[in-house]
């Protein structure tokens, strides 16, 4: 996929892929929440939490209606932790 | 004691029609920063805060409101052209000397009127002449106003 031209349904759907195709390599129970957020903007921040773990976050990123170059930029790098450098692309 | 705030630093710049600020501070790990956008920059402060606020987790210690203004931002307008990017840089210059002199005359113009009415007894009137302002207004700054 090129860089640039994600939406922020496709990042997020990605994040799923890569959360279940983890789960299933290496038996963790991680999952992707909505992260609860107060605040109003047209963005929407998401966690990957640890079921196994009493839901413990163990990161989270931020998807927009835009989904510039620097928002997947750094919406990737949030889960590099998880699933390596370029899980994205 | 005062509390020490957080400082983030803002860069602006431009995406197609879209305004982009990539924040640089403290608790912004893994990544060291966060990325807004928005239609416009008036818009984009409160996004940049709400950003910063849910990726270093504000948000669950303090109410939203509270959460979003624990920290201070500082623009860096360097990822703007360099031509606009200098003209910034000149008018914040001249604007932080504006301001310093205008400090420093509103200081002056007192002292100066309380010399001249407390300690020559000049009249309001006289020390006007002098000062090049009117009596109501060297009234004024005698009451500091």
């Amino acid at each position: 996929m090129v860089r640039g031209r994600l939406t922020g349904n496709q990042c997020v759907k990605a994040l799923r892929r890569a959360v279940r195709d983890k789960n299933r390599a290496e038996g963790t129970s991680y999952r992707v929440v909505p992260r609860a957020f107060l605040g109003h903007g047209s963005y929407e921040f998401w966690s990957v939490v640890d079921e196994a773990n009493h839901d413990k976050e163990i990161a989270k990123g931020k998807t927009t209606s835009h989904m510039g170059e620097g928002v997947i930029k750094d919406f990737e790098q949030r889960f590099e932790i998880l699933f390596g450098k370029g899980w994205l692309r | 004691m005062a509390t020490v705030r957080d400082i983030y630093s803002v860069k602006l710049g431009r995406d197609g029609d879209w305004w982009t600020a990539l924040a640089v501070g403290p608790r912004l790990e893994p990544t060291g920063h966060a990325a807004s956008e928005t239609r416009s920059i008036a818009a984009l402060e409160e996004d940049v805060r709400n950003t910063i606020a849910v990726l270093t987790d504000r948000d669950l210690d303090m109410p939203h409101e509270k959460s979003i203004n624990d920290f201070d931002i500082q623009w860096d307008y360097s990822g703007l052209p360099e031509s606009t990017a200098s003209a910034l840089a000149d008018y914040f210059a001249v604007k932080a000397e504006r301001n310093e002199l205008e400090n420093r005359y509103a200081a002056s113009v007192r002292r100066a009127a309380v010399e001249l009415t407390g300690v020559t007894h000049a009249s309001y009137r006289d020390a006007a002449h002098v000062l090049g302002l009117s009596h109501q207004r060297v009234s004024q700054v005698l009451q500091g106003k």
